[in-house]
């Protein structure tokens, strides 16, 4: 005891700890799983490990921070729309925050870099996410893997960038050091880092996800809040 | 740190044209939102000018922190319903897509169009463009139409703000609905737009913000968003959506009262004659969300995400339905209809919402008219043909129908509001009428401890558009400043640290108090020209059945207004302490003067609104 409150005095004390000491923590705390601002945080993956980012759909509130946080890393603005991850608001009638990004697809589901006629989107192996060469891209006059890319995930935005961009995992450098804000960032949790599982579901785009969504008000259609007989 | 400039698009309907206006010199002095408005509507409207005719302009309006602390707009303009200066606040994607297509001051509406139209703004390309093929269509409808043909045109997904037949038939009390859910609701901004025959207004910026230091910014909306107490907070606000905020407000005796024991509806009922009757047992939020909630949403850039939709599929005759459902849009259309079930009065919120009519208003109005079909004053006839009897869903969802199409006597006087009706239905429904200003009561009944000076003090009719803060000019959610005030202290230094940091302002915080109080009394200096308070005190009335009727609650406590200590004590002290008015109630010269308004000083010193 007398030990704690030494490391307390003297500032060691770990920031789960302080953060316990002033009452956030986990009711359940699970070994091994940290904890920042009283969320609990789970292990990246490894490093020799493929990931990325997963999206709970049903989570998102739709509230675009991931897209601030991202780029805020990648760009240094604030803009939604410069950034490699995408929510938007569609009306399915009741309106729903959807958000899409990159899956760092398997080799044979890569779209983009199959589009790309000079070979400048690839994955790369050595630090497990899509980069973009900047040197031989040919930029906004070609964009075909921004039109292959079936979840528009490759972005592109003329304001901030020349080239098109994608989830690097904010491996901004490419030295492998994959460290994904807008993961960090997520009030609700929908967004997480993980292990590469890539289903069909994630390449999807947001209209694709908003259609699948909207079955769950069913009989309700797109055009009317109530149900059709009423007809008001 | 440069300074960042504040811009304004302003469209001319009548000539069909649009420009981007630099109002930066402005905004330092009012602020965006409604602070901007206040200016604009006391530069551009004449006194006295038709309420619906096109002289009437309409602000659309955003601010330096819109899309950072909620995603809220301000409809500033003249309300068709009680002639003064109002506002209607509203959540959605529309604010911070404004901002993202470079307009960061918002929209100015000018004019009247001669056929229906919508404007469409994709960051610099503004066009007005035909609606002829919208007109008529209710408000989910006319958006599946056009986030359909904007997505083949585009392949984007355009943040919308649109109004439903109620508004394009100029019900005064019609509202705007942002993204087919979020209500601008209050007195009439619907009306408006529809008197300018602008059906819709569809905007996607890609261009993004123009702060001075966005890492600043960023910072410390982290600092806000990560904080762990209000971690806490968010995660109540996506449980139970805004209700988790009313509950607790409700829930404190010393706030408004314990009225229904804290829960929904937490108003009047049976047309405000009571305050609690065996059914309120009925409406619970919490079993209401344990059944129905279908997601939770946010306005871009905040984390409290208190937007919570819900769908029912029931049998018939009630069927399904998909709304927001929130204390304000539904506790009005509940009891106050007798209307006895979640369940039913859920069909009604979904169809307010077609429709395009504020919930709050229309509640007063209906149970009003049940008041008096109950005793003989309206008749059958007059309803066209409608039974009205208490709690009768399938008569109150015709008569609603009729308001909005203005289809038969009652129905086209009741979409006129209570004093243009009482005119109509005669001196014996004037006792019936639980209204203030010509609007309303609002959820919160006007017999509680705040609400009895909320009510009468307010400028711009009943309680909602009292608040003297500046969120409305930033434009900031008010739903946020628990938040802000856990990460940052106060509510007035978060609001300079973001301002700053946003702007490239250098502000203290007696500058952001100067700019409230300047904000508040342009303001109410605007309804005073156009006829609020004059003369000095006749506005500071309660309706006369809160001085004379008893009400009880659950718990047997009793609710009466003492009129003479209302009148010699409270409101006076209320007057001077809380709205840094003159004790009665008119505007201090001395204040006027410092915060450089002397020009409303000649137009309002022949009105007598102004003391020393």
């Amino acid at each position: 005891m007398a030990e704690e409150e030494k490391k307390k005095e003297s500032g060691e004390i770990s920031k789960p700890e302080f953060l316990k000491d002033k009452g956030f923590e986990a009711e359940h705390p699970i070994e091994g799983v940290d904890q920042v601002y009283g969320r609990e945080v789970y292990p990246l993956p490894g490093e020799k490990v493929a990931a990325f980012i997963y999206m709970d759909e049903a989570v998102c509130t739709g509230c675009a921070l991931c897209t601030y946080a991202c780029s805020m890393k990648h760009f240094g603005v604030i803009n939604k729309d410069a950034s490699n991850i995408q929510v938007r608001q569609p009306q399915i009638p009741i309106i729903k925050g959807i958000p899409v990004t990159c899956c760092q697809c398997e080799v044979d589901e890569r779209q983009c870099e199959k589009a790309c006629p000079t070979g400048s989107i690839t994955y790369d192996t050595k630090t497990m996410h899509m980069v973009i060469n900047k040197d031989t891209c040919l930029g906004a006059g070609c964009l075909q893997c921004v039109e292959a890319c079936n979840a528009k995930a490759v972005r592109f935005n003329g304001i901030v960038s020349d080239n098109p961009f994608v989830c690097d995992l904010c491996d901004t450098e490419n030295n492998g050091n994959r460290d994904p804000e807008c993961v960090k960032i997520c009030p609700t949790s929908a967004i997480s880092f993980r292990h590469q599982q890539a289903h069909h579901w994630h390449r999807r785009s947001i209209m694709q996800k908003a259609n699948l969504l909207a079955q769950r008000i069913y009989p309700i259609t797109k055009e009317s809040f109530c149900f059709p007989d009423r007809n008001w | 740190m440069a300074e960042i400039k504040f811009y304004l698009l302003e469209v001319d309907l009548t000539n069909k044209t649009s420009k981007k206006v630099d109002v930066t010199s402005d905004v330092k002095i009012y602020c965006a939102g409604r602070g901007l408005a206040n200016k604009l509507i006391w530069d551009l409207v004449p006194h006295g000018a038709d309420l619906l005719g096109p002289q009437q302009i309409l602000h659309l309006g955003v601010g330096p922190l819109t899309g950072l602390l909620g995603g809220n707009v301000c409809f500033s303009h003249i309300s068709p319903l009680t002639g003064w200066v109002n506002r209607a606040f509203s959540g959605g994607t529309l604010g911070p897509e404004l901002l993202d297509a470079g307009y960061n001051c918002g929209i100015l509406f000018k004019g009247q169009s001669d056929k229906p139209v919508y404007l469409y703004v994709y960051d610099d390309k503004v066009e007005i463009r035909d609606a002829a093929d919208l007109w008529g269509l209710t408000v989910t409808k006319t958006n599946a139409k056009l986030q359909d043909r904007l997505f083949k045109e585009t392949g984007e997904i355009f943040s919308m703000a649109t109004i439903g037949p109620a508004g394009e038939n100029l019900v005064r009390f019609a509202n705007v609905l942002v993204d087919g859910f979020h209500s601008a609701s209050k007195r009439g901004p619907g009306a408006t737009m529809g008197s300018k025959k602008l059906k819709a207004v569809v905007v996607r910026g890609t261009k993004g913000r123009t702060y001075a230091d966005h890492q600043k910014v960023w910072e410390l909306h982290k600092a806000m968003t990560m904080n762990p107490q209000n971690q806490n907070l968010n995660k109540g606000f996506r449980l139970w959506g805004i209700n988790n905020w009313t509950m607790s407000y409700y829930s404190n005796p010393s706030s408004t009262g314990d009225f229904n024991y804290g829960s929904q509806p937490m108003s009047g009922i049976k047309n405000n004659h009571t305050f609690w009757v065996p059914e309120c047992d009925n409406y619970n939020y919490k079993d209401f969300i344990t059944r129905y909630k279908l997601w939770s949403h946010a306005c871009p850039g905040c984390p409290q995400a208190c937007y919570l939709s819900s769908f029912r599929n029931l049998p018939a005759p009630l069927g399904a339905s998909v709304c927001k459902h929130l204390y304000d849009n539904s506790g009005g259309c509940s009891l106050n209809w007798m209307i006895k079930t979640y369940e039913e009065q859920s069909v009604v919120t979904a169809a307010l919402e077609e429709m395009g009519m504020d919930g709050e208003e229309l509640g007063g109005l209906v149970a009003w008219a049940m008041d008096l079909y109950e005793h003989g004053i309206i008749t059958k006839e007059d309803l066209d043909g409608i039974d009205l009897k208490w709690g009768d869903l399938d008569a109150a969802l015709e008569l609603m129908k009729k308001i909005a199409h203005r289809e038969g006597k009652a129905p086209n006087a009741l979409a006129d509001g209570f004093r243009r009706a009482e005119k109509v239905f005669g001196d014996k429904s004037i006792w019936y009428a639980y209204e203030i200003h010509g609007c309303a009561n609002d959820t919160q009944d006007m017999r509680s401890f705040r609400n009895r000076f909320r009510y009468p003090s307010n400028h711009t009719g009943a309680r909602k558009g009292e608040l003297r803060d500046l969120s409305e000019s930033l434009t900031q959610c008010v739903n946020l400043q628990q938040a802000m005030v856990n990460a940052f202290g106060s509510w007035e230094e978060a609001v300079r640290l973001f301002l700053n940091a946003a702007c490239g302002w250098n502000m203290t915080i007696n500058d952001v108090w100067d700019m409230t109080w300047r904000y508040y009394f342009f303001n109410r200096a605007i309804s005073h020209r156009e006829g609020f308070n004059v003369p000095l005190g006749s506005a500071d009335v309660l309706p006369i059945r809160a001085y004379t009727e008893i009400v009880t609650d659950k718990y047997g406590t009793k609710y009466k207004i003492n009129e003479p200590y209302w009148r010699s004590t409270e409101w006076p002290d209320f007057m001077e302490k809380e709205m840094h008015l003159n004790r009665d109630g008119s505007l201090r010269r001395s204040e006027l003067l410092r915060l450089g308004l002397d020009f409303v000083i000649p137009v309002l010193d022949p009105l007598g609104v102004i003391g020393p």
